[in-house]
């Protein structure tokens, strides 16, 4: 963690006012903003996201401000940039016909190659800019991006000299700019050409590297003159909502835990769990194959016809099952689920893990909650999830969403599947269990010729828990914990001890380690 | 005089490169341009909207308008030679280099 959330300390002498970019999770990254009246640089290898990183500065800005902005494009024509800023949902007809947009051509075509004899300058590109900009009234420049310029012009010296000119004269008349570059590849210098990081005051690299058979976009502010910003990669997507970035620090440390509690739909787990869960905790189940842990879930989604759950929403993100199969399974345990989504109180979200990113699947989570408000959600399972990313990108993954719930003030369940059939394995492949606030442990044991399940609180943050190790069964009105299952030992790996009774003061969570 | 030829000079009030491409313009003009060619000399901080039009980055940019293909060159117009080769458009091999030909076939 410490790579990625520490804070940079300001070396200037004065810190340099920062300008709102409002592309989601861009701002937090920057610590405020684009440095105001200066020139940013975001460079990247192709289809890394720069164009559409330089939209979104321009076209997030202008929306939320009362300035215009004016996109210079080289490599694309106006037109496909058009097309692109109306598939992330910007009105750009009406924005250019209000004045506060303008699209600059800068494209060099087939037809008017240039010929180049002698001295010349970028005059003609300066004054254009400005001319836009005074008609637009423009506070943000996007420049996308300048690679064409040298092609076109085969005289670098020229073309570089000209460059820092025209950034010294827009940053004279306060205008804050995004200039892109291309990068050759993920180890090359900064931009291609290697000049263009000496203009800027910000540089932001960004990367879409493949890693264990998985591409995954990162964002980095590799340099901020004159103020804090976070440092290392942070993953963000691309989609309908344009650029998003997870900056998965985004923990509040000085908030309060909730002491309201939710029951857990099961009247001997709310004992075992002192009272239900917190309604801003997220548990855990972790078991083998078959163990329960969907019941569980169900279990919990079910708690919403319990009389004190009466004006309650919920959640359902299954990643392995149909929510046709989901039905079908609670009607067998006696759960009836179908009337709380009739009643608009229950959601179901049914999706292949594969469909889409880990970061996308974030973001889809995370959109359903805004838009549904549920005051608990379960996720069934995180194994299915934690398939499709690098372990890295998993554990990000977790902290983000366990930040979001807590924050929300949403009470998170989450399934996760264990690898050995008896016996313990850790509860996930990527060391998740900090990130929980409760652990729930099914397992087999095998106990006079028969296989029993049983089930236990393992930690509890915050509470008094029943540390026993419970026997439970599963018939047609779902889950019957019964007592303490004393002859079993060595459930919960080696060396651990037997038939401990009565609940503990929750000082001493028990952790499992493997 | 008339003359299907027609020229635009893009040039920067304060550029030295824009200054020597106006003082080069008479003689380009004598060498490479046909007869009675017209030719725009365009200041692109005054008219912004014409750059615009003609996508110029570059000052000085001089741009054969007509006949088409368009053609451009950018640069201070030094290279008297290069300018004939690029901008001077095809003619009857007649005994009369000079004299424009208003049917003549575009060129590939």
């Amino acid at each position: 963690m410490s790579s990625t959330v520490s804070i940079e300390r300001a070396t200037g002498p004065e810190p340099i006012e920062r300008l709102k970019t409002n592309v989601q999770g861009f701002d937090q990254l920057l610590g405020g903003g684009v440095p105001v009246a200066r020139t940013t640089l975001v460079t990247g290898a192709a289809g890394s996201g720069k164009t559409v990183l330089a939209i979104e500065f321009l076209v997030c800005g202008i929306a939320a401000e009362r300035g215009g902005g004016v996109f210079v494009s080289f490599e694309e024509p106006v037109a496909d940039v058009r097309r692109c800023m109306r598939a992330f949902g910007w009105d750009v007809d009406r924005l250019e016909s209000e004045n506060r947009l303008a699209m600059l051509d800068a494209t060099v075509r087939a037809d008017d190659l240039n010929v180049v004899t002698g001295d010349f300058d970028l005059e003609g590109l300066l004054q254009r800019i400005l001319h836009a900009a005074e008609r637009v009234n423009a506070t943000r420049v996007s420049i996308d991006s300048t690679g064409a310029l040298f092609s076109s012009f085969a005289n670098d010296r020229i073309v570089r000299t000209e460059l820092h000119r025209i950034a010294e004269t827009l940053k004279a008349k306060g205008l804050t700019v995004v200039v892109t570059a291309e990068r050759m590849d993920e180890t090359a210098g900064v931009s291609r050409f290697g000049v263009e990081e000496y203009v800027a005051d910000c540089v932001i690299v960004l990367r879409n590297p493949l890693i264990e058979d998985r591409r995954r976009r990162t964002m980095e502010v590799l340099k901020l003159r004159g103020g804090p910003h976070l440092k290392g990669e942070y993953p963000f997507t691309i989609s309908g909502a344009g650029i998003r970035i997870i900056p998965f620090v985004d923990i509040d440390l000085g908030r309060v835990a909730s002491l309201v509690r939710l029951t857990t739909g099961i009247a001997e787990l709310d004992e075992m769990s002192g009272g239900g869960f917190f309604r801003d905790s997220v548990t855990l189940a972790s078991g083998a194959t078959g163990t329960g842990k969907t019941l569980l879930a169900t279990h919990f989604l079910g708690a919403l016809s319990h009389p004190e759950c009466a004006n309650h929403r919920a959640i359902m993100f299954a990643y392995e099952e149909s929510a046709e199969q989901l039905r079908r399974n609670a009607t067998g345990w006696g759960i009836n689920l179908e009337p709380l989504e009739a009643e608009g109180r229950l959601r179901i979200v049914a999706e292949p893990p594969e469909a889409k990113s880990l970061e996308d699947h974030y973001f889809e989570i995370t959109d359903q909650i805004e838009r549904f408000r549920p005051q608990r959600i379960a996720l069934d399972s995180i194994s299915a999830l934690e398939r499709i990313a690098s372990r890295k990108a998993f554990r990000e993954f977790m902290l983000s969403l366990s930040a979001y719930l807590r924050t929300k003030e949403v009470a998170g369940f989450l399934t996760s599947t264990n690898q050995l059939l008896f016996g313990a394995g850790s509860v996930t492949r990527v060391d998740i269990s900090s990130v929980t606030d409760t652990i729930l442990m099914l397992r087999y044991v095998e106990h006079e010729g028969h296989v029993a399940r049983v089930l236990a609180v393992l930690k509890m943050r915050g509470s008094a828990h029943d540390s026993r190790i419970r026997s439970f069964d599963i018939d047609g009105n779902g889950i019957r914990i019964g007592g303490a299952f004393v002859p079993g030992s060595g459930i919960l790996g080696p060396g651990s001890r037997q038939g401990q009774a009565g609940p503990n003061t929750g000082a001493h969570d028990a952790e499992l380690e493997t | 005089l008339s003359s299907n030829e027609r020229y635009i000079l893009f040039v920067s009030r304060s550029s030295p490169a824009s200054a020597r491409a106006i003082a080069a313009l008479p003689k380009v003009r004598a060498e490479a341009f046909g007869v009675g060619a017209i030719v725009d000399v365009v200041d692109v901080a005054s008219d912004a909207a014409r750059a615009d039009e003609y996508r110029i980055l570059a000052t000085p940019t001089l741009v054969r308008v007509a006949p088409l293909p368009a053609k451009r060159i950018v640069g201070d117009l030094a290279d008297a030679n290069l300018v004939r080769s690029v901008m001077t458009p095809p003619r009857l091999e007649d005994g009369h280099p000079k004299r424009p030909r208003a049917d003549f076939p575009e060129e590939r």
